[in-house]
């Protein structure tokens, strides 16, 4: 006779029930090594209609978002001493066209003494680096890293003639436009990644807003301290900034999002400490003698992380 | 110029079209163990004729911790009368020999050590040694800073009922994780390289890693693929390649978990690193064509899965050539102007491209149910770092490509607790007395 699987219709259902039924009730959570998620079709929601709605909520806040951040950069530009006004740099997203705020600041080629301050940097850069040690040592290493990217800047301004091919003003546009497809990716991003676990969906809309939000904000306050540095420190920061400190800076900041968004409790399959009992616990049969708890079956229904609040007592061979 | 940024351009592509590769492999493998049917066989098998059993324990200046790793060996389930455990010393300087030799008057036939005074020196070498002194047909692997649990023996020796299989694979989890901010890392990454990449691969068919240690091998396999590679700095892949282009299968079990002592400097994990790196490559350099050359006799899926398991830690180097390629194309102007698919690209690129690692790492956490330390992902950029740039210059040196260099130990550091001034018997009560 073929051995139930608990999976023959309805006549095999109190038998799922049972399968990963503990002790009083409990529910025995699957071991780490098999766990994971089912697949259905609250996926494709997940990963593509919620991003899609924040995406097209994007694309249709975008006149307001730029109306945003040209109030930012405005607001900044007299603090930080930048001249020239706020402009517009206009881009085709699809069939609509955006008016990118960018400042009209110029930065000027290094002369001799920059170029000489730049390589003291840039030699500060390698010292630190290489007497940071021990724990510091990654640190280190970050900072040869940036020798290494700058001194192919001082280099370049060394023995390149004038004029560069990127100017400020179409660098902070760049940066900006850049912006404006992330945000868009965004939320593709977090369906793709986030919403594909077990998490509510509140969680998920929240990750999505706070990524998207955090990032529009990021932008322009990210382009403005770029402008600050490049047009007092000239070009020769500019190289440096783009490779180290653009979309890369900007994709750690989804990094730390995302980790702290995945440290939330789900409440589901992959959260193993949330045992919940049923509303209905099976009752013990009455009439029948309780076996004596040990030391087993006190572990068996204490929950992971909650420390055993009853000493059972364990004689030890080698006490006697 | 123009010719340097043709070449530019050309290299920069290459590049990013092989990290696209890896990157589509990071997804994929990780959608596959969160959605995937987990393929674990042999986890069932619980009671059965078990058959003689040595266990392996290569020792190289171990005295702070081979003390734990020989009293879980001989705690665990397995029949005692199949089991015999041989630790091998192999020229220690520190007191690891006496402990041993203490070890096998305690345990009289259980514990035969094998102490090795001659020949060429690494585990491989050691291992072949002491191999000849057994003939049993199945044999484990622990290093020494390795606490197996009690039923881990059983399953990893139970795959070995399927006659296929030619080696099993533990996992390996680390014990020193709240050591400092580098054991929480390695623990993440870890964690991310079993639970997601090993796992990944045994369900798919493709080529489960073995390790070197916490797992086992069955003789007539290793036999017949030519016996251990004495002058490979990585004999466990050099193994996992051979078997694999024999057609003998190599088995993950992601249930059968043992305990490591993980790095806790960064100079440890470097020459660690370097020492991975340089191995893998010299395996690279080796099976690369030959596994290509099999491909008729093996599944495709697994000739690319070998291939890229073996440009693993080569891609260091492809992402140095597209940092140079990008830079020179930067300053060359190009692109001279920031076009809708160019930023599209690029945008689309170092997002998705770069996020891959760490979506892998994530899931694997929270498939641990170790959630809190998935707030330490932004810090995994130190360790990519380190492991790039020490790749790198170890991918450079003529030793990861060429034959003819010398063998000698190369040895994690141990941070463990100094036990070796510990009275006899100490650690015996201790452990009667744990309740876990």
């Amino acid at each position: 006779m073929p051995r139930a699987t608990g999976k023959e219709g309805a006549a095999g259902k109190p038998l799922d029930a049972l399968r990963n039924r503990g002790f009083r009730g409990g529910k025995i959570a699957p071991h780490r090594a098999m766990i994971g998620l089912p697949i259905s079709w609250s996926l494709a929601i997940d990963m593509v209609v919620i991003p899609s709605i924040f995406s097209v909520i994007v694309f249709l806040l975008m006149d307001p978002l730029m109306g945003v951040w040209r109030t930012m950069l405005e607001g900044m530009q007299t603090p930080m001493q930048l001249p020239g006004t706020v402009g517009s740099t206009f881009y085709d997203l699809g069939w609509y066209r955006v008016a990118v705020p960018t400042y009209t600041a110029i930065a000027e080629w290094p002369s001799g003494p920059q170029l000489a301050i730049g390589w003291v940097v840039n030699l500060l850069y390698l010292v630190i680096g290489l007497f940071l040690k021990g724990p510091m040592l990654p640190v280190g290493y970050l900072f040869r890293f940036l020798a290494a990217i700058q001194c192919t800047a001082q280099l370049w301004f060394t023995f390149a003639d004038p004029p560069f091919t990127y100017g400020l003003p179409e660098y902070t546009s760049g940066l900006l436009v850049s912006g404006t497809v992330i945000l868009m990716l965004a939320s593709f991003l977090v369906g793709f990644t986030f919403n594909i676990f077990d998490f509510s969906i509140w969680k998920k809309l929240l990750l999505t807003t706070l990524l998207i939000g955090h990032l529009a904000i990021l932008f322009p306050l990210q382009a403005a301290v770029h402008a600050y540095i490049i047009h007092r420190g000239t070009l020769l920061a500019m190289p440096v900034l783009y490779l180290v400190f653009g979309i890369l800076t900007d994709v750690f900041v989804y990094v730390a999002l995302y980790g702290w968004g995945m440290s939330w409790r789900s409440a589901g399959t992959l959260d193993p400490f949330i045992r919940k009992p049923p509303v209905n616990p099976p009752r013990y049969p009455a009439g029948r003698t309780r076996p004596t708890p040990t030391p087993q079956s006190v572990r068996a229904i204490t929950p992971t992380m909650v420390p055993i609040v009853r000493q059972v007592g364990f004689r030890m061979d080698d006490e006697s | 110029m123009e010719t340097v940024v043709f070449f530019a351009n050309i290299g920069l592509w290459t590049c990013v079209a092989i990290l696209a590769v890896y990157t589509l492999r990071h997804y994929f493998f990780t959608l596959n163990r969160l959605f995937g049917k987990h393929r674990q066989p042999y986890v069932d098998v619980l009671e059965a004729d078990w058959p003689a059993l040595v266990v392996f324990v290569p020792c190289h200046n171990e005295s702070r911790v081979i003390r734990d790793s020989l009293d879980a060996l001989l705690t665990c389930d397995y029949p005692p009368d199949r089991l015999v455990i041989v630790p091998i010393d192999d020229r220690s300087e520190d007191d690891t020999r006496d402990i041993l030799v203490q070890y096998a008057n305690d345990y009289p036939g259980r514990i035969q050590p094998f102490l090795r005074d001659d020949g060429i020196p690494g585990k491989a070498a050691a291992l072949a040694d002491a191999m000849e002194f057994h003939q049993e047909e199945v044999f484990l692997i622990f290093d020494a800073d390795y606490i197996p649990g009690t039923k881990l023996i059983k399953q990893l020796v139970a795959p070995f009922f399927d006659p296929e299989v030619g080696a099993v694979m533990g996992r390996v989890v680390p014990l020193n994780v709240s050591r400092s901010l580098l054991t929480r890392l390695l623990d993440l990454e870890r964690s991310g390289g079993y639970q997601v990449d090993q796992q990944a691969r045994m369900n798919l068919h493709l080529v489960p890693q073995y390790g070197g240690t916490v797992g086992g091998m069955r003789r007539v396999a290793l036999e017949a693929v030519g016996g251990w590679n004495l002058d490979s700095l990585a004999e466990d892949t050099d193994l996992t390649m051979r078997l694999v282009i024999a057609g003998w299968e190599v088995v993950y079990q992601n249930r059968s978990e043992c305990y490591e002592e993980v790095p806790e400097t960064w100079e440890s994990r470097m020459r660690q690193i370097r020492r991975w790196a340089t191995g893998h490559n010299q395996v690279a350099a080796r099976y690369t064509g030959d596994l290509i050359r099999n491909s008729a006799k093996l599944p495709f899926r697994q000739v690319l899965d070998g291939v890229l398991l073996l440009g693993v830690f080569v891609i260091p180097i492809v992402l140095l050539i597209g940092w140079s390629c990008a830079i020179i194309l930067y300053y060359a102007g190009y692109p001279p102007e920031f076009n809708r698919f160019t930023i599209l690209a690029i945008a689309s690129f170092n997002t998705v491209g770069n996020f891959a690692a760490f979506f892998e790492i994530a899931a694997a956490n929270r498939l641990d149910g170790t959630r809190e330390r998935i707030r330490m992902l932004p810090f995994m950029l130190l360790g990519f770092l380190i492991s790039a740039i020490t790749v790198c210059r170890a991918s450079m040196s003529r030793k990861s490509w060429f034959k003819g260099h010398t063998m000698s130990w190369q040895k994690t550091a141990r941070h463990r607790e100094d036990r070796v001034t510990k009275k006899p018997g100490r650690n015996r009560r201790a452990k009667a007395g744990t309740i876990a």
